[in-house]
């Protein structure tokens, strides 16, 4: 892709993504936040494909907005909250508070990305050595198995673990509640909500 | 499907495809919808339409002119934002996933390195529309609907992709074509090349994966008239409503040719060479091969519709999560271990 089509394609996702990310925190109603939570997460895919990480992009659509996001979903609806059934949230104080934490975790960010090593280097002439030519599967699902598997393989194993662990742990506090003969959607329901 | 070297003239090109073949799918909607009235019509020892046109051939397009004409009412109280977003919400990513499924011989709307992949994300994002639908409609019976709707498509979106894995494991690619060509080979022998037989399992979950997906009964749970009125669509009229029901037959037609892609040889048949540098001729002949098989695949749906009940919601759930995910799960493993050991795991067939 040509470079300025590039930077506006860029432009045009960042932009949607910040505003929609400011929308899923000052929307009143939960759905309408969960709505934005996915444009949200549609416009970091995009970034990702936009950087070439196709499947990477994919698999962020995949599986937060297309699983994850509906669990969500699911939760929120099964509340079902109702514009007029909603508590009037914070006060003026509350969300200047709130603005300020926003705005120096912002400025913390600033300041260690834009002063890192890494950011001198590429922007700095010269800085970094011109890189051998990208390879075509760049970014593919191959490639990218590849490198899941030999140099993050410690990674990868520990955090299947993990997610291991917690199933398990949804799976024994939902038991523990329901004994053999209780409801049975109830606990397809609850099960539903800790497995995926 | 070449690239031309010219910018303009692949963009044409593009362009003329995407037409053609999204006009084609919404094309068939309605003669889906006529053959499928027609038959149940038949299975049920009735007449069914038959009075617009020629053997009521005109039906479908008086339903499309009363539907369009049909007053679009907005009830009192819902939301409206989400209630106008949700009938979008399901026709949208039906129709686009379509896009990487090849109707002919390396013919598709557009090709992805990532195709299947790309088809099950977008196609899952239909459980938006059937959510926020039926939420909106400020309806017990709707938010009913649309909770069984995110529930149940969910749970099943597991089990399909499992098998859809399996698949590409054995294919050790993702690339649609490149799926189909491997399930070719010549004579009447070539059939059983078919993941199909291959994979008769991962094949028998993605059936039914896929009904539950669809929401086509046996596994309508979503709208089943009896328990929720109309269920996430009670609340929806005219075109609204059409588009909730284009969305649903483009999904099943996407899902069929998904099914025929993996599973039933795509555009390919084991007499017909494929050649290395097609003419006009060859790719209508896969496009025609293609469009057989999807038919005989649409007329399994309505067929399997108009004769099992609908099943329990709890049996619903029961089987998905206490019998199809633990099979694909099986087979996943058993794949991969014939994988590494180099044999077929259907030992007594010698292949």
């Amino acid at each position: 892709m040509s470079g300025w089509l590039e930077h506006l394609v860029f432009g045009i996702l960042a932009t949607v993504s910040v505003l929609s990310s400011f929308l899923v925190v000052t929307r009143k109603n939960p759905i309408y936040s969960a709505l934005f939570l996915v444009v949200m997460f549609a416009m970091v895919a995009g970034i990702f494909m936009l950087l070439d990480a196709t499947f990477l992009g994919f698999m962020q659509l995949l599986v937060y907005a297309g699983a994850i996001m509906v669990l969500y979903l699911f939760v929120i609806m099964l509340i079902n909250p109702r514009d007029e059934t909603l508590p009037d949230e914070g006060g003026t104080s509350e969300k200047a508070f709130a603005a300020g934490v926003s705005l120096l975790v912002f400025a913390l960010l600033t300041f260690g990305i834009s002063n890192s090593d890494l950011v001198t280097e590429m922007t700095t002439p010269g800085g970094i050595p011109a890189l051998a030519e990208v390879p075509a599967t760049h970014g593919a699902i191959e490639a990218f198995g590849y490198e899941l598997f030999s140099k993050h393989l410690l990674v990868f194993e520990v955090a299947s673990i993990l997610i291991l662990v917690g199933i398990i742990g949804a799976v024994h506090i939902a038991m523990k509640q329901k004994p053999a003969s209780a409801d049975e959607e109830d606990s397809n329901e609850e099960r539903l909500v800790t497995d995926v | 499907m070449s690239d031309s070297g010219t910018p303009l003239l692949d963009f044409f090109f593009a362009a003329l495809r995407a037409i053609v073949i999204f006009a084609a799918v919404l094309q068939i909607v309605p003669a889906l919808v006529y053959f499928e009235r027609r038959l149940a019509a038949w299975i049920q020892d009735r007449i069914g339409p038959n009075q617009v046109g020629p053997v009521g051939l005109l039906q479908p397009l008086a339903d499309v002119i009363k539907l369009a004409f049909k007053e679009d009412l907005t009830p009192e109280g819902v939301d409206k934002w989400i209630y106008r977003l949700g009938p979008a919400l399901v026709y949208a990513p039906a129709i686009l996933a379509f896009t990487v499924i090849p109707v002919g011989m390396d013919l598709q709307v557009a090709s992805f390195d990532v195709g299947v992949i790309f088809l099950l994300t977008i196609g899952g994002f239909s459980v938006y529309g059937l959510a926020f639908g039926g939420w909106a409609s400020n309806n017990k019976y709707s938010l009913l609907g649309g909770l069984r709707a995110s529930a149940q498509l969910i749970s099943y979106e597991v089990a399909l992709g499992l098998s859809v894995i399996a698949i590409l494991m054995t294919a050790e690619t993702v690339d649609l074509n490149s799926i189909i060509r491997q399930q070719w080979a010549p004579g009447a022998a070539g059939l059983l090349e078919w993941n199909l037989f291959q994979q008769p399992l991962a094949a028998f979950i993605f059936l039914v994966a896929a009904f539950a997906e669809t929401n086509r009964l046996p596994f309508d749970l979503p709208e089943c008239e009896a328990e929720l009125v109309g269920g996430f669509h009670t609340e929806y009229t005219g075109l609204k409503f059409a588009m909730f029901f284009m969305g649903e037959y483009v999904a099943m037609i996407t899902m069929s040719a998904l099914m025929v892609t993996m599973f039933l040889g795509g555009w390919s048949l084991p007499w017909v060479e494929i050649p290395t540098s097609p003419s006009i001729g060859d790719v209508a002949l896969s496009v025609g091969i293609f469009m057989g098989k999807l038919v005989l695949l649409l007329f399994f749906y309505i067929w399997v519709r108009w004769t099992l009940p609908r099943f329990r919601y709890d049996q619903l759930m029961n089987i998905g999560w206490k019998v199809f995910i633990p099979l694909s799960l099986l087979n996943l493993g058993l794949t991969a271990l014939s994988g590494v050991l180099g044999w077929n795991w259907l030992i007594p067939l010698p292949w």
